[in-house]
């Protein structure tokens, strides 16, 4: 009855912790929304920043969307938006673009949060979206069309939709679209541009409903596509400005309208869509089913992102190890609230997904004020929540050791810190080395996940790659294959030292 | 002077009263044998004289400093008293050499040289310089003991204790160790023994404290104790139970 009672009230009083906790931050994020824009004062200021070359443009874009921004073999982005992006940018006597690869569905929350002042990435201009951020004069005229294997004969209309499974990239215009007017559609949700397509001519789908101009890009590219009936939408594509840099837009929309008098707009239409608009359905071009080109042309982007990747499992691997410690050694300690603070981690980052707190992190903090970039954002949350399962580790090996170890120490007369680090610590560290290189190889897997804040690890690389070629099984099979010696060495490591330290057993 | 005296110590585990008021002294060269039936509280009382466990209650005077007082330096006085435990606790992640090595150079703050000669000298009095390479796993219970006991004495103690140091080891090396503990006693070395070897009790403690039920039931010298004619009831059951 009396241990009831106490569950009880550890229950309730955890519950009200969380509110407090919830409440106190929406309450801040409430006050960080309503702030006034800044005037426009400062984002001339800004614009002169940019002008100067003190600035650098920062162009959010999902490079996933041939012919509008997809990336070459050597990794550099290219297609219609960075070349026209850079050139509204020259007209503007703007210094420095930096695009920056991100999830399509990133772009909007990454211009709230201050991380990127342009997305480029053939963004619709929708009433819903002019909510969030600001849109440029149309730059190009677009409009939602259906897709269908070249074999297909009964998908004809928006019609013939209905109960048909239709592929639609996430956080896109066709989603929204869909669901109002052919909501007997089946919605097939992908993450990038290149698997609505691949999902097609998979059988996965039946049909893809997007944007005419990449559609028929890919029906130039790789075939076994067909366009069915009329374009669905008239849409208009805008390039999106954070809410308070007025100044940037509106210099944006002269050097637009520059372009298209001096003729320099036409000749980038001409060089991305010329060839489309004329083209009549090619045939499909042969395609092995594993193309070894698909890897060796791409070894430089490739590399980079293997280093990259490496880079990110040192560095989280060290915070992962450093955030183990610190709560191994709360939670075994004498003191209550620290105690506390180190189940408190552990409850928390085991009890939540990875990817929840890696975007609360990338996308959630900058609410809060704290920006970072996302390299450390990556690797924060990858020690963060690694550290989590190595403080279980290493409290469990610490326990482990005989307390007649600590007690021979003590009894000579040294400090507890001393049998800790002379006696203690080495015997734990040789029983935390197995599920210490287990947990290692879990944050290796992980650390694809980081791709979702726009680092251009192996993994991004190898999705920017197949955007390209088309080729997921090639680069799939490869990144996996990379992955597997990764974690294969990382086993091998601890084994070996565990061996070569476990002489005196 | 008393080199330690204790005053009236009580311990508590929960709800069980394992020590119900101990007053002790020993003097300087002393030894002396603990004694008495198993769950009694001789381990605890022993290990309430270099603080493993903190009374509950009373005072432990150790070479004129009260060990309970906060602001002694714990660990200093601690280095001044050897404990050998029946589980012989070696450092099983250092050879035999660095374990009589380690403390010296930790707590002392000897050389690296200095702790090792003296490491070595002291493992050539308990016959075990042949296995000064070993790690513990190497060892057998008769020779961790004695290197156990050098450790002990390589941070020259002015008291020893010991509790049960032969009870987990083999019948016929059990005499190897208490040859080791003879030698020490000789040398002046001041003891405090917890033994079941009524043997070594007799030939060696100059008295034989009897733990009975958390109280000290019994204090005098050994021939006494073991003479026929003592009459104290618990030990005579006591006696007539292990002899
Ligand atoms: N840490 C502890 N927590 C709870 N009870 C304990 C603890 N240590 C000892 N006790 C209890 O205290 C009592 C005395 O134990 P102690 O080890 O001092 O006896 P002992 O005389 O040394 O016995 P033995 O001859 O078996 O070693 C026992 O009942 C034991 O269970
Ligand atoms: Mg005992």
């Amino acid at each position: 009855m009396k241990t009831i009672f106490t569950r009880r009230r550890f229950w309730a009083f955890l519950f009200a912790l969380v509110l407090l906790g919830i409440t106190g931050v929406t309450a801040q994020a409430a006050t960080a929304a309503t702030t006034p824009a800044p005037t426009p004062a400062v984002t001339s200021e800004k614009l002169a920043a940019l002008q100067s070359g003190n600035l650098t443009l920062r162009v959010g874009t999902d490079a996933t969307f041939p012919p509008f921004e997809f990336t070459d073999a050597n990794g550099d982005k290219m297609g219609f938006d960075i070349d026209l992006v850079r050139a509204l940018a020259k007209q503007t006597g703007i210094k420095n673009v930096q695009f920056i690869q991100m999830p399509f569905g990133n772009i909007v929350p990454a211009l709230q949060a201050n991380q990127i002042d342009v997305g480029a990435s053939a963004i619709y201009i929708s009433a819903e979206r002019a909510k969030a951020v600001d849109f440029s004069d149309v730059y190009y005229p677009g409009g939602l069309s259906i897709f269908v294997s070249d074999k297909n004969t009964n998908v004809k209309s928006l019609a013939d939709l209905a109960g048909k499974k239709v592929a639609v990239q996430v956080g896109t215009k066709s989603v929204e679209w869909l669901s109002q007017n052919q909501p007997k559609a089946q919605l097939v949700q992908v993450q990038t541009n290149d698997q609505m397509f691949s999902s097609v001519k998979l059988g996965q789908a039946d049909a893809v409903v997007t944007g005419q101009p990449g559609g028929r890009y890919f029906i130039v590219q790789q075939g076994g596509l067909k366009q069915v009936g009329e374009r669905l939408t008239n849409e208009n594509y805008g390039y999106a400005f954070q809410k308070p840099d007025t100044a940037i837009k509106d210099s944006f929309n002269s050097a637009l309208s520059d372009l298209k008098a001096n003729g320099g707009y036409d000749k980038l239409t001409a060089k991305w869509f010329g060839h489309v608009a004329t083209a009549a359905p090619v045939s499909a071009k042969a395609h092995g089913l594993i193309n070894i080109s698909s890897i060796t042309n791409s070894a430089v982007p490739l590399w980079n992102g293997f280093v990259t990747t490496m880079e990110i499992i040192g560095m989280s691997l060290v915070l992962s190890l450093c955030f183990g410690m610190l709560g191994g050694f709360a939670k075994l300690s004498k003191i209550t609230p620290i105690r506390w603070l180190g189940t408190a981690y552990v409850s928390v980052i085991r009890g939540t997904p990875f990817i929840v707190q890696l975007f609360l992190i990338y996308f959630g903090l900058p609410q809060l004020g704290l920006q970072l970039q996302p390299l450390v954002a990556g690797v924060f949350a990858l020690g963060l929540y690694s550290g989590s399962y190595v403080t279980e580790i290493v409290r469990g090996a610490i326990q482990s050791v005989d307390k007649g170890q600590m007690e021979a120490a003590r009894s000579c007369g040294m400090s507890s810190g001393s049998a800790l680090r002379h006696i203690i610590v080495p015997q734990a560290f040789l029983r935390m080395l197995p599920p210490l290189g287990n947990e290692f190889v879990s944050l290796t897997k992980n650390s694809a996940l980081v791709s979702f804040v726009t680092i251009s690890e192996l993994f991004l690389v190898g999705q920017t790659i197949i955007s390209r070629t088309f080729d997921a099984l090639t680069v799939y099979i490869f990144i996996g294959l990379v992955y597997y010696v990764i974690t294969n060495i990382i086993g091998f490591i601890a084994n070996t030292l565990e061996k070569k330290m476990a002489v005196y057993l | 002077m008393a080199l330690l005296s204790t005053t009236a110590i009580t311990k508590t585990f929960g709800t069980l009263n394992v020590l119900k008021g101990i007053d002790f002294t020993i003097e300087p060269g002393e030894v002396v044998a603990v004694i008495g039936p198993s769950g009694g509280g001789k381990s605890t009382f022993l290990r309430c004289l270099n603080l493993l466990e903190i009374p509950s209650s009373g005072h432990v005077v150790f070479d004129g400093e009260d060990l309970l007082n906060p602001n002694v330096d714990l660990n200093r006085l601690r280095s001044r008293m050897g404990m050998v435990f029946q589980q012989f606790n070696l450092f099983h992640n250092l050879t035999a050499l660095r374990n009589v090595m380690l403390p010296q150079m930790n707590v002392l703050g000897k050389s690296k040289a200095d702790a090792e000669a003296h490491a070595m000298e002291l493992l050539e009095k308990v016959g075990m310089t042949h296995r000064a390479g070993a790690y513990p796993s190497q060892l057998s219970g008769g020779q961790k003991q004695r290197i156990a006991i050098a450790r002990a004495v390589a941070m020259n103690p002015k008291l020893m204790l010991f509790d049960e140091p032969t009870s987990a080891l083999d019948p016929e090396v059990v005499n190897d160790v208490l040859d080791v503990m003879t030698d020490l006693a000789q040398q002046g070395m001041t003891m405090i023994v917890v033994t079941h070897e009524m043997g070594f009790a007799r030939k060696v403690a100059d008295r034989v404290v009897f733990v009975d039920g958390g109280v000290i039931a019994a204090d005098m010298p050994p021939e006494k104790f073991f003479a026929d004619d003592n009459t104290h009831p618990r030990v005579r059951e006591f006696l007539n139970k292990v002899l």
